[in-house]
């Protein structure tokens, strides 16, 4: 008996609708830009100089790393759920926000120069955040059970932004404001080089989608899993590495985007049910498109100036999330 | 801290061997080292002749079937998708093959309903379809090891299990079960192993293992036989 379709067309529906929200956040912004312009760049009708630049310098970059760096957030918060057990889980438990939080701090604190490198912050960020997910794995590994990695993470994590906190209080005003607005996340500096940048991430999605399979088994049990030829402790090393890289390449070149990795699996596992074949890249189309929107409106709704998108996805993250699990006691409750 | 002692075991294709005794005997210990999951400190265990630590754990998954004694999923995957996962060693996962189908129609379990929104023994039927699935078509290829395999189903369920126990124990399948109802590992144990405190008490088919006296040395309680031959059934005296 084949597998009905159904699954397959709501991961294409999805896909499409991703195609046309990237397509429609291209018109907003706070300059005006309408379909008509987009088609004219696309057949080179029209030469106007800022509108290629707003359009294709500014705005694209932007959206692709919208799209980027949700997808990776969010099928890390899949993943992370799936290997330990817990819907509630986050991407932020194994201590990879933490440690680029904290490793980026470092660099604008120690960087003598007016102006802060792409690279230098980025890179540092992400080493930070491998760093802190490397050293919660050896800590937390020990005691072998996932409580033990989980309280090994709430440490690191204390301890990583208690290390956030003294160096933004020795910092200069200047380099508070930086590490401040790179903690709350924003899309603003999105250029080519960073979009080269996170091309890794799909990369390293469609390497947790592999696991998809291992991931549904994992939820079992330990021990289950096993009886079911996967190594946990294996597999647990595989999807923490894969995790970090994701989210460390998004948090290093976006900043902490609050909410995005619980929120989005949660949503798609309420609609679409726990299969990690249909989470993993439903989460990883519904992340991108929700950090896409939320993008669009941050960068819309104050213009000409910006709110930062992490403050935005944890405001409206936080309460909706709140509403989810109210639904959902109620569900369970009447059932 | 000895938990298991002295333990001399032989599980054989196409045989049912009981593993009875009280909470804490060592029963689930010793079915963890069994099936690979733990490793005794001392002793000797071979699957098929082999050391399970020796053996990849997807060729123990296709050799091995095993049901744990606490099995707890969080997230709501349907019941069809819980005992496909039972034929992932097989690499098929999907829940629309011949076994799945099969089991779900046999037990009569509602394949798309949420695991999460059942009762405790129709999970416990679920998981236990699930491990059926991974020996289903193994014949004496593969064992079966399950820990309470009872455990919250109801009489027409409990029935249905031990007829499938039966049937797959007429295809070859060795089995290691762990019960606590006596009367019903009478029924379907070709060898009982009584065991309390680590130890074995007894070993030997019903009419030889349980036995008055070695009921009470180990569940420690009086114990009291009604009727006799096939048709006796022991229960334990209620405390004064």
């Amino acid at each position: 008996m084949e597998r009905p379709p159904g699954h397959h067309m709501k991961i294409a529906a999805l896909a499409l609708m991703v195609c046309v929200l990237a397509i429609a956040s291209l018109l907003f912004g706070s300059a005006d830009v309408s379909f008509r312009d987009l088609l004219g760049l696309l057949s080179d009708d029209n030469d106007a100089p800022g509108l290629k630049t707003i359009v294709l310098d500014i705005r694209l970059p932007r959206t692709i790393l919208a799209l980027l760096v949700g997808a990776g957030v969010s099928a890390s918060g899949a993943a992370i759920q799936g290997m330990f057990r817990n819907p509630l889980a986050d991407p932020a438990l194994i201590g990879v926000s933490a440690g680029a939080a904290l490793f980026a701090a470092i660099y604008v604190v120690m960087d003598g120069s007016q102006g802060l490198s792409l690279i230098g912050m980025t890179g540092s960020a992400f080493v930070g955040g491998l760093l802190t997910t490397w050293i919660v794995l050896i800590v937390g590994g020990r005691g072998g059970g996932l409580s033990t990695i989980l309280l090994a993470g709430i440490a690191i994590n204390a301890i990583a932004l208690s290390g956030v906190g003294m160096l933004s209080y020795l910092s200069t005003d200047t380099q508070l404001r930086s590490i401040s607005f790179w903690a709350l996340g924003s899309l603003n500096g999105a250029t080519w080089i960073s979009v080269l940048l996170a091309l890794a991430i799909p990369v390293v999605v469609f390497l947790i989608f592999l696991e998809s399979r291992n991931l549904n088994v994992i939820t079992l049990g330990n021990e289950e899993a096993e009886h079911l030829g996967v190594s946990h402790q294996k597999l647990r090393v595989r999807i923490v590495s894969l995790c970090a890289v994701a989210v460390g390449i998004g948090v290093a070149l976006t900043g902490v985007i609050a909410f995005l990795g619980l929120v989005v699996p949660h949503l798609v596992r309420m609609t679409l049910g726990s299969n990690h074949r249909t989470v993993v890249p439903a989460s990883a189309l519904l992340g991108g498109m929700l950090l896409l929107v939320a993008d669009v409106i941050s960068r819309t709704i104050l213009a000409p100036t910006e709110l930062p998108v992490g403050i935005l996805t944890a405001l409206v993250g936080g309460p909706f999330f709140i509403y989810l699990i109210m639904v959902e006691q109620k569900g369970r409750l009447v059932i | 801290m000895k938990i298991l002692c002295d333990i001399d075991l032989e599980v054989q294709g196409g045989k049912t061997t009981v593993l009875l005794g009280p909470n804490g005997a060592g029963k689930s210990t010793l079915m963890k080292i069994l099936s690979g999951y733990l490793k005794a400190t001392r002793g000797e265990v071979l699957v098929a002749g082999c050391d399970p630590e020796k053996i990849s754990l997807k060729a123990r998954a296709r050799m091995l079937g095993v049901l744990t004694q606490r099995s707890t999923l969080e997230f709501p995957f349907t019941a069809r998708e819980v005992i496909a996962m039972g034929r992932m060693p097989f690499g098929v996962s999907e829940g629309f093959d011949e076994v799945t189908q099969e089991l779900l129609g046999m037990f009569g379990v509602a394949a798309d309903q949420s695991y999460l929104t059942m009762s405790g023994g129709e999970q416990q039927l679920v998981q236990l379809c699930r491990v059926f699935a991974q020996v289903w078509d193994s014949g004496s290829e593969a064992f079966l090891l399950l820990d309470e395999p009872m455990t919250a189903l109801d009489l027409r369920h409990q029935s249905k299990i031990a007829s499938t126990l039966k049937k797959l124990s007429s295809q070859g399948l060795g089995q290691l079960v762990v019960m606590h109802d006596i009367n019903l590992a009478a029924e379907l144990a070709d060898e009982i192993v009584l065991m309390s405190h680590g130890e074995v008490v007894a070993k030997g088919s019903a009419a030889e293992a349980l036995k008055v006296d070695n009921l009470e040395r180990a569940f420690d309680t009086v114990i009291n036989q009604l009727g006799g031959g096939p048709d006796r059934y022991f229960r334990a005296e209620l405390e004064k």
